[in-house]
């Protein structure tokens, strides 16, 4: 048996010295080309990569490097069809013809590849001047014929945002450096320009010679600073500079660029934590607020976004077809106590329709506060003095501040007699639900909604504008001052943007009036960086994006 | 001739199952409220959009001829495209069925390794320390849950020791200056095929933590099957006639084959 003893202490010896030479091993390749944010790379015992593993000369190492940890895959790399998450990739290597600047600029918009564009007076139609010396990532150059292809063909292609183009009717190419769009009705073409989806400019000739699937693979051939190098879908993405990019280079920019994918908010955390990752966001909130209290060595950015969280009324539907019982829910809703307690920094209480912090946004648009007396006394004008009545909110499963909000907002229904039914439904089901006979579909729709191109016209259309068949108006509002009020509003959007603010501020004091919907919150976002990276702006009509062209590491 | 028959008749049986599984999902997928044509247009679609959608995936067919295009196009090999990425579905296959291939390779080997040896041991030196141990181990492999062992692992061996890599597959200094050329998609197969030592090692040691925490549960299993089979042969008589002949330890050994073979079935 003493024999028998020794085996086994044999074997479990054995096994543990191969698990540690694995790892010791494994040591200076983790951390090959060492860098000033990882404390780590500093305390590995062999200091000597035994592999061809540094950079190559010339290459500045992790310095130089910016990583991106990023919560969600990129879907769709072709810049005619892209339509989502990956504008964060996008951005880095496609530009467009204008530039929607951060809140608190003076002008809204700079130029990008145009450099300057006017309008005729009932803006139908617009001639923009291109930037000279500009070339794609193919060799080929930028010119008046590369837009015109690339918007007709993202146009003819007709998925994802596509349709912010459909007053384009014609494209006419002046000169080299010229073009004029000829539109079949009054739209702000400015604006549309500068979309975060769907306004990419492209190299005409690699989309026709190589066709989506080369895009969709990982490959670009835009304008932009970056140019795609490697991407393995569902892991990483790698884009490195394009040298000859018109913008020309500094010193201290970043070289490379790799977007890590994890799904998991947890890995996000940790590698930012670590500093194996720059740049991140989606973690878990509290766990951001433990981070903004206590690490010097990350920046937790919070910003006010585009998007909020309504609750759609529906005015077809008894008892909430009564305005005084929508006022009434309008009324009931915690907003203040709610956002402090749940949300914290993550959320302001809205005012209107259209976020704060875009143009379009009314600073004096009346807002509704927690007020059960006055619900009440409006409950009772109605005919439901102890309410009495049952109502239906669907959200969609898996958001737990729509969840949260639910049960929070049934405990102040339940105080006044109204009984609400907080229904979680996958997103495709509870759109299907709401675009059903209005008599049968829920009464109170959840959602978030946030702009294409950044125009007060895609909330005060896309959800409260008579519809025939209804898709986003969830509310089967249908009002037909309104519609022309807004409708008025976006022709004047281009030519006279002063007069088209105060028209659709005027649209939202009907809205709210007639209390269609609740305006819960402007969700604000939270990004974590570095806090050697420097340069960084947060931009809500690009959400998410990081400009790196902007960045630098500074020790 | 009675295994043609059988044969024959498992390959009808397989033939009628699949059709039966191709006719079940994709009624359900058709039924469940759901809008395929807005979700290929993307979030924030237009009617016109959604219209063109419609036709151009078919979707305005009867349902018994969409079925018809579904199979058909199954039967030439053609998955479809997905309706979110617009890309062939056979892509994401490719993309992710060998990076799936080869954790579960690595989770079972490194099962094997570990859990049949220490089975054996463990039956071997029934009542001792070690036994109990072992036991102990076994239990708690099959009941921890692997997500909140995988969550422990990194904080331990990523944020606390620095030892081990946090997700991906590779590091981004390999990704970025000592790429490994795809060949299977097995990152590490393909650079032993490719002579990437450094781009074995990498993937390696990025197998680490994901292959121990998917092999805890069948590490677990392996153990309590070796150990009660371990067990069983060594009640056996010829072991006792065996000792009695003191032929003890080569008879030992050959159970412990024994078990090895009969261990590795149930886990294929």
């Amino acid at each position: 048996m003493k024999r028998a003893n020794r085996t086994v202490y044999l074997a479990v010896a054995l096994s543990l010295v191969a698990l540690l030479a694995v790892q010791c091993t494994s040591k200076p390749q983790s951390v090959a080309p060492t860098a000033t944010s990882q404390p780590a790379a500093t305390t590995a015992p062999q200091a000597e990569p035994t592999v061809t593993e540094q950079p190559k000369a010339g290459e500045s190492g992790r310095a130089g490097i910016f990583v991106y940890a990023h919560g969600t895959q990129f879907p769709d790399l072709d810049p005619a069809k892209s339509y989502s998450n990956d504008s964060v990739v996008m951005s880095n290597c496609y530009e467009t013809l204008t530039f929607y600047n951060p809140p608190g600029s003076k002008e809204i918009l700079t130029p990008k590849l145009a450099t300057s564009w006017e309008a005729n007076e009932d803006a139908t139609e617009w001639v923009f001047h291109l930037r000279q010396g500009v070339k794609f990532h193919d060799g080929e150059p930028f010119n008046a014929e590369a837009v015109k292809f690339s918007i007709s063909n993202t146009k003819a292609l007709g998925i994802g945002a596509a349709y912010i183009w459909d007053p384009v009717q014609e494209m006419e190419v002046i000169d080299d450096y010229t073009i004029k769009f000829k539109l079949s009705y009054p739209a702000p073409l400015d604006l549309i320009a500068s979309s975060g989806y769907a306004a990419w400019i492209y190299s005409p000739k690699s989309y026709q010679e190589k066709g989506s699937d080369w895009f969709q693979q990982g490959h670009c051939a835009g304008t932009g600073p970056y140019i795609i190098e490697s991407y393995e879908p569902g892991s990483r993405l790698v884009m490195t500079r394009n040298e000859s990019y018109w913008g020309g280079w500094k010193p201290g920019q970043f070289e490379k660029v790799v977007f890590e994918i994890s799904q998991d908010p947890v890995v996000l955390q940790q590698k930012i934590e670590a500093g194996t990752a720059d740049f991140t966001y989606g973690i878990p909130p509290d766990n951001e607020e433990v981070i903004r209290n206590t690490r010097k060595d990350i920046v937790v950015y919070t910003n006010p976004s585009f998007q909020n969280l309504v609750g759609l009324l529906n005015t077809k539907k008894p008892p909430l077809d009564n305005v005084k019982v929508r006022q009434a829910l309008c009324y009931s809703f915690p907003y203040e106590q709610f956002i402090s307690a749940v949300m914290g920094e993550r959320a302001t209480q809205a005012r209107g329709v259209v976020p704060a912090g875009m143009w379009g946004h009314g600073d004096d648009l009346f807002q509704y506060t927690y007020d059960l007396e006055k619900a009440k006394q409006l409950l009772t004008e109605a005919g439901y003095p102890n309410g009495g009545f049952k109502l239906t909110m669907t959200y969609s499963s898996g958001d737990m501040d729509e969840q949260q909000l639910g049960e929070v907002w049934k405990a102040e229904l339940a105080k006044l007699g109204i009984e609400l039914e907080v229904q979680g439904m996958n997103w495709d089901a509870q759109w299907q639900l709401g675009k059903s006979d209005p008599l049968k579909a829920q009464d109170i729709f959840v959602m978030y909604w946030w702009p294409d191109y950044i125009s007060p016209y895609s909330f005060l259309y896309s959800m409260f504008h008579s519809e025939d068949e209804i898709l986003f108006n969830l509310c089967y509002y249908s009002n037909p001052t309104y519609d022309e009020l807004i409708d008025k509003a976006n022709e004047i959007t281009g030519t006279d943007r002063e007069k088209a603010t105060q028209m659709f501020i005027e649209a939202q004091k009907i809205l709210l009036d007639d209390a269609v919907s609740l305006f819960f919150y402007d969700v604000s976002n939270t990004h974590l960086a570095r806090a050697d990276v420097k340069g960084y702006v947060d931009n809500p009509a690009y959400p998410h994006v990081v400009f790196v062209y902007d960045l630098t590491r500074e020790p | 001739m009675r295994w043609l028959g059988y044969v024959v008749r498992r390959l009808l049986m397989a033939v009628l199952v699949l059709v039966s599984v191709s006719i079940v999902t994709f009624v359900i997928a058709r039924v469940i409220p759901s809008d395929p044509a807005a979700a290929w247009v993307g979030p924030h679609p237009t009617p016109e959009q959604i219209a063109k959608a419609r036709q151009e995936l078919a979707l305005d067919r009867p349902l018994h001829e969409q079925y018809l295009r579904y199979v058909t196009a199954l039967l030439r090999g053609d998955f479809g495209t997905s309706v979110k990425s617009h890309q062939p579905i056979s892509r994401d296959l490719r993309n992710y069925l060998p990076a799936t291939m080869e954790l579960v390779l690595a989770a079972m080997l490194v099962a094997v390794v570990f859990g049949v040896p220490l089975g054996v041991l463990s039956g071997a030196k029934k009542g001792s320390l070690f036994d109990h141990l072992t036991r102990l181990a076994s239990v708690a492999g099959v009941s921890v849950p692997t997500f909140w062992l995988a969550l422990i692992l990194q904080l331990l061996f990523f944020a606390k020791l620095r030892l081990l890599p946090l997700g991906s597959r590779i590091s981004n200094e390999l990704a970025l200056y000592n790429p490994i050329r795809q060949i299977t998609g097995m990152y590490t197969l393909d650079s032993i095929l490719t002579g990437n030592w450094a781009g074995l090692r990498d993937s390696l040691v990025h197998l680490i933590l994901p292959a121990f925490t998917l092999a805890t549960y069948p590490i677990g299993l392996a153990i309590r099957m070796t150990r009660s089979t371990m067990l069983e042969v060594l009640n056996e008589r010829y072991i006792l006639a065996a000792r009695a002949a003191r032929m003890y330890r080569s008879f030992r050994t050959s159970s412990m084959v024994e078990r090895v073979i009969r261990i590795a079935s149930p886990m294929g």
